[in-house]
């Protein structure tokens, strides 16, 4: 009864998700009707509308789901690893780290290649220095690592600072769509799909252990699973993948840590389900959101990381209200 | 099979174990076996170890020295799965209060023996039906685990605790929330498992009545490393027990039913 349940959520989800992919590929500053839209894909010709449809925009979608979907998966382990509901992708400054190497790669005038590896190296360097205050002293608990997270976040928030009052105004400009999350410049290859693969393929391998270790350490030790290696792994798995997304779109804000949160509150709250279902919902998120991005004030575009929340926030706030008068 | 002649049957051996938790000395030299189908009662006053004495057995924390041998097999042989699989805690943190129902959490139970990686097998299924069936939450199955009472949610461990079908039950307070009737009938499902799979037990609790009620074996911590384990009649003396719990302690016979009670101080 549980399975078909599941299994009709996880329908329910790729149908958002080929829908999400089809209102993108169909939004833009050119009209273009379905019919157009799918001769483009699958006959390419030399026409305007083809051009338009494979340079620009299958690439900026895929760049978002794959982002919305990198993003998601990351919070949906962050809550597992700190056991905290307002734990997201960014928590343990990742999105710190990535920020000063992406606002320094601004302000020294290097963008393309140089800002993607200067945001990713910010973001290695957040990770290994939070796992190494938060290993120091050998016995690796929860509380150390949030609050090394946090405080290394806030060092970083500082820097950030620093590095927008002391920039001109040109570039605090870019500074502020980068630190917002943005799509525009975004750019995914076959690797990043791969990496979201990977990173789905571990989720799937430990979800049984995630579903234990959510009860707590003593009960999850008490069935068998050794959790010292696997918080490891959910640890540089989660870092990994965030630290991906940050360098291809910036700190997106909001889709990690809803995404996971409105599945569960749909009843996802098994890990088999909630891990390739967290990278579906997110992926259609990010994609719709960035439409919109795109489009409401179009030619001008907004940062996608300000419609997430502009969207999110109701959607999650519907779900909420729908799912305690269920309850209730 | 040359040691299972050589050495008797057991679920649990304990050999020369030394255990210290900070500065305090729980037990040394504790050298004892645990048969199965026998039932240990682990008594002691409050903070003298014995949560730590179970988490020791079940390698949550080292001992200092000494042996622990699980079925024959050296603890420190164990994987941690194998380990699951033989000996099952009920541990006194309970359940924490998340979103998930009934059935979720009492399936659980059945990790360390599960094959498959996505899918939950009939058998599992039905083991962790049967375990809620024992414990009487068949009719809790879909409700939330944020809207159990505690002694639902104590009833609740336990049946993860059956759907886990250790060998080795170690309980730590197993009582805590429980009602009187429902104390009794908890013992009486633990008693038919022992017997049906030739399990053992080792519960810690500060009820020295349910324990004498339920437990043939006794270990007695005395609070300064020093123990004492057998019988009814060997542990649970009035000069021992006035010793292990710093009050004086009287003992009563009712209808062959064993009483144990603090002296009122006299005012």
């Amino acid at each position: 009864m549980v399975a078909s349940r599941h299994l009709l959520l996880f329908g329910a989800l790729l149908i958002l998700a080929v829908a999400s992919i089809v209102f993108s590929l169909l939004s833009g500053s050119v009209d273009l009707p379905l019919s157009e839209l799918l001769s483009a894909l699958f006959h390419p010709g030399e026409d305007l509308a083809g051009q338009v449809v494979r340079e620009i925009r299958v690439p900026r979608t895929l760049a978002a789901f794959t982002t919305g979907g990198l993003l998601a998966l990351s919070g949906v382990i962050m809550q597992v690893l700190l056991r905290n509901p307002l734990a997201d992708p960014y928590i343990l400054g990742i999105s710190g780290g990535a920020a000063v190497g992406a606002l320094s790669a601004i302000l020294t005038g290097l963008g393309g290649w140089w800002l993607t590896n200067a945001a990713f190296a910010g973001a290695l360097v957040s990770v290994l220095l939070v796992f190494g205050i938060a290993n120091r002293f050998g016995r690796w608990s929860v509380t150390r690592l949030l609050l090394s997270g946090v405080v290394i976040s806030a060092g970083w928030g500082a820097v950030i600072n620093i590095l927008l009052t002391t920039s001109s105004t040109n570039n605090v400009q870019s500074m502020l769509f980068w630190l917002m999350g943005d799509l525009s410049q975004s750019q995914v290859s076959v690797w990043h799909g791969l990496l979201l693969l990977a990173g789905i393929v571990i989720g799937l391998i430990v979800s049984r252990s995630l579903n234990v270790l959510m009860r707590g350490e003593l009960i999850a030790t008490g069935l068998g699973v050794n959790i010292s290696p696997l918080r490891i792994l959910l640890y540089f798995a989660a870092s990994l993948l965030t630290a991906t997304a940050v360098t291809v779109a910036g700190s997106v804000g909001f889709v990690g840590l809803i995404v996971p949160h409105m599945l569960r509150l749909l009843g996802a709250r098994d890990h088999r389900l909630l891990i390739p279902g967290s990278v579906l919902l997110g992926g259609s998120f990010l994609v719709i959101a960035d439409s919109l991005a795109r489009t409401v004030i179009a030619p001008q575009q907004l940062p996608v990381g300000v419609v997430t929340a502009v969207i999110g926030v109701p959607a999650f706030l519907i779900i909420l209200r729908s799912t305690i008068r269920k309850a209730s | 099979m040359s040691s299972s002649i050589n050495s008797p049957m057991s679920c649990l051996e304990l050999k020369q174990l030394r255990v210290e938790i900070g500065d305090k000395i729980v037990c040394k030299d504790l050298s004892l076996t645990i048969a199965p189908n026998e039932r240990w009662a682990l008594l002691g006053k409050n903070g003298v170890g014995k949560t730590t004495l179970l988490h020791s057995l079940l390698s949550l924390h080292k001992p200092v020295a000494g042996e622990i041998r699980i079925n024959n097999t050296p603890l420190v042989n164990l994987s941690r799965r194998a380990l699951a699989r033989t000996v099952g805690m009920l541990f006194q943190e309970g359940l924490a209060s998340l979103s998930a129902t009934v059935m979720e959490t009492v399936l659980l139970g059945r990790h360390p023996h599960t094959q498959s990686l996505l899918t939950d097998s009939p058998e599992d299924i039905a083991i962790a039906t049967a375990a809620l069936e024992s414990l009487e939450l068949t009719s809790l199955a879909d409700r939330q685990l944020d809207t159990l009472s505690g002694g639902e949610k104590q009833r609740l461990a336990l049946a993860m605790l059956m759907a886990q079908t250790p060998q080795l039950f170690l309980l730590d307070e197993p009582s805590n929330h429980l009602d009187l009737a429902f104390q009794l009938r908890l013992l009486r499902v633990l008693e038919q498992r022992l017997d049906s799979q030739a399990a053992c037990l080792l519960m810690a609790t500060h009820d020295i009545n349910l324990a004498a009620r339920f437990c043939n074996r006794f270990l007695l911590l005395m609070g300064n490393g020093e123990w004492a384990a057998g019988t009814r009649d060997e542990v649970l003396t009035e000069a021992r027990l006035s010793s292990a719990y710093d009050c004086p302690m009287r003992a009563i016979t009712v209808d062959d039913n064993h009483f144990y009670f603090p002296e009122l101080p006299v005012i």
